[in-house]
């Protein structure tokens, strides 16, 4: 039996609940696996464990020592959704000043709090689920690999490749500002097959061409800040440089 | 003089980090504290200044259980700030949506987050090797709840397709069809679920307190209706007046009062204001010897049970009005102001936006959860002064029931600040 454990950090749960949304299968992933650690499920949690999923991303001290200590006791550590892979949605207040952040608090939080960055800022991470939340069938192809004893590989391709595949009509083409091109395939294009532009919740691949997604958006008359706006909501953290170099055009 | 303190640093079984600190003295209950100890997010901060057609998905992001909640309430708040009605049609799928959205997560709070306390088990994986026929039902209804919201938002976590004047997915007699099927196949197992909630032994602990929900005559508004409490109603514009939040220094989660007391949210304030459960459901009810209004906390479980039952029958009403749908947007002003109160799962949740130039220069969001903190905490010491001569491990397992009861979503508690 393989061990394994699902670890919040600050995020809103999602992906443990899109873990436990794996329903059927579950019960077929547990003649394999043995769940020693689940907070949302279970009483008793134990440590060490084989695979820790880290979802969520340190937003506290507390949290990074939690996570050092998950990567202390777990062979293999995978970050499990897009806040953990790359700081996600809560990335987004490193686009601001503390001072200016804190103010919700009547700028007097008890202590200051840590800049929310991907998992692997802190740790070595093995395996990376993009998305928000993860997709199941990436899960289910990771969980597979590791009884296999295979190895396992995120796509280095763009949305736009799924979406070509399931026929869907181009969302750039009806002027929506559609971050497909730029964004990691595995989703098999859920939300342009739904008729919402791609948000980029699954960050950016490896050899995405900014400049071109870039250039044709501000061909169809989306301005510059918007751009930024829409680099920024799930992928700040990856694409800092991509933003910074765009703010100077 | 005995003195001792029972401490859990990390409640199980909830959604997001909290713990409890109860201190006793002489068998007496000296001090009850639930922390709130989730990290903070700070949505409130960084949606400012964003594109309001972005507010929605951000919202979402606040909570991985009642996303579409937070999804219509930001959306809502968006359309009434710029004046946009997306029409009948759209309002009427968001309806739908929120109806499975409830079932979702109702049915994830009492199979596998409340359950296991009341059949002496860790946990519902756990109670898998003993009871496999009721963990597999679980499993089955609860991938159904997630399939109705699916079919209409794109995917059953995060949903994709509520957008500012409009939704975005093509919604077909076949799609309409099909919600309808499912939802009367998932219907009897909603029943059964009900009986088998209505059967289990509650901690008989009552109290007075205030409670708070959408009212309308002859329903259980769940997308628009007046705020209302025991003593009358307001329009949600007017939540400022009657609901204060302040900072508590130990915690956490602000603590709220309505119209000076403390109140409670959620599934047991629901039927406590609304009189309109359907006959099934109330049948259901007596049959079992329940009785509402009722100030028996740990009836909140068995008050979403019975919800499960009306608002499958609900949305299976509802479908059978609508028509088919074209997806398109409506556009509207570039500034205003709107608020929004709608029922999450775990009670009231409220949105609301200051619009200039098209993006959000205010932004303030009040979830169920904070709403409910200060509820929850003097419960739980009205409780335990009851019980406190009895051992720790007693004490420690009544007090989690109490609290996994009201559902508590932490992370959905944006405001939340750290604290030791």
């Amino acid at each position: 039996m393989i061990s394994i454990g699902i670890f919040s950090l600050s995020c809103c749960e999602g992906c443990s609940v899109q873990f436990l949304n794996l329903e059927g299968k579950l019960l077929e992933v547990l003649k394999y696996y043995n769940i020693e650690n689940f907070r949302l499920a279970k009483e008793l949690n134990s440590l060490p464990v084989d695979i820790a999923f880290v979802e969520g991303t340190p937003t506290t001290a507390e949290e990074v020592k939690k996570l050092l200590k998950i990567r202390r006791d777990s062979n293999v550590l995978v970050a499990l959704g897009t806040c953990a892979a790359t700081g996600g949605v809560p990335g987004l207040v490193n686009t601001m000043s503390k001072r200016e952040a804190m103010k919700v608090y009547d700028s007097n939080p008890p202590y200051m709090p840590v800049d929310p960055k991907p998992i692997d800022y802190y740790v070595p991470v093995e395996h990376k689920l993009y998305g928000c939340p993860f997709s199941k069938d990436e899960l289910m192809e990771l969980i597979t690999a590791v009884i296999m004893n295979k190895s396992f590989k995120n796509r280095e391709s763009s949305v736009c490749v799924e979406c070509a595949l399931r026929e869907n009509a181009c969302l750039l083409d009806k002027g929506e500002l559609c971050m497909g091109p730029v964004t990691r395939a595995g989703c098999r294009a859920l939300c342009p097959s739904n008729g919402a532009p791609c948000r980029g919740c699954r960050g950016p691949y490896e050899d995405a061409n900014y400049k071109a997604h870039i250039r044709t958006l501000m061909d169809m008359g989306i301005t510059r800040e918007e751009i930024i706006e829409a680099y920024s909501m799930f992928s700040y953290e990856p694409l800092k440089e991509v933003i910074a170099w765009l703010k100077e055009q | 003089m005995a003195e001792r303190t029972i401490k859990i640093d990390e409640i199980t079984k909830i959604e997001g980090h909290a713990n409890l600190t109860i201190s006793i003295e002489d068998d007496k209950v000296k001090d009850v504290r639930f922390g709130v100890h989730e990290g903070s997010r700070y949505f409130e901060s960084f949606m400012l200044n964003r594109s309001y057609k972005y507010l929605p998905d951000l919202s979402g992001r606040i909570c991985g259980i009642c996303t579409v909640a937070h999804e219509i309430a930001s959306v809502l708040a968006v359309e009434r700030a710029l004046g946009i009605d997306p029409g009948r049609e759209v309002h009427n799928i968001r309806k739908l949506m929120l109806y499975s959205s409830h079932l979702q997560s109702h049915v994830l709070h009492l199979f596998f987050l409340a359950l296991p306390d009341y059949v002496n088990a860790e946990s519902a994986i756990a109670l898998a090797s003993r009871e496999p026929e009721l963990v597999k039902k679980a499993f089955e209804i609860k991938e159904a709840t997630n399939y109705l919201t699916a079919l209409l938002g794109g995917r059953a976590v995060q949903p994709c397709t509520i957008v500012p004047g409009g939704h975005t997915k093509r919604i077909t007699r076949e799609t309409l069809n099909n919600y309808k099927k499912r939802m009367k196949e998932l219907y009897p197992k909603l029943v059964e679920t009900a009986e088998l909630f209505l059967s289990l032994d509650y901690p008989a602990y009552e109290r007075d307190c205030e409670y708070v929900a959408l009212v309308a005559p002859n329903e259980i508004p769940l997308y628009n209706g007046e705020i209302g409490c025991t003593t009358g109603s307001y329009p949600p514009e007017e939540y400022g007046e009657h609901l204060v939040e302040e900072v508590i220094p130990y915690s956490s989660a602000k603590r709220s009062l309505f119209n000076g007391r403390d109140y409670m949210v959620g599934a047991l304030a629901r039927l406590n204001l609304n009189s309109g459960l359907r006959d099934e459901a109330k049948e259901l009810a007596a049959r079992y010897g329940y009785k509402f209004p009722s100030h028996r906390v740990a009836w909140i479980n068995a008050a979403q049970a019975l919800e499960n039952v009306h608002f499958a029958l609900k949305a299976m009403e509802l479908v059978d009005e609508m028509s088919e749908y074209e997806p398109s947007r409506k556009e509207g002003k570039e500034d205003g102001e709107g608020v929004s109160a709608i029922e999450a799962p775990r009670g009231l949740l409220i949105h609301h936006y200051r619009i200039k130039k098209g993006k959000a220069t205010y932004v303030n969001i009040i979830t169920p959860t904070a709403m409910n903190t200060e509820n929850i905490e003097r419960t739980l010491r009205g409780y335990i002064s009851e019980i406190a001569d009895k051992d720790d491990a007693f004490i420690k397992m009544e007090a989690e029931k109490i609290i996994r009861a009201y559902d508590p979503c932490i992370s959905c508690s944006v405001h939340v600040v750290n604290t030791k």
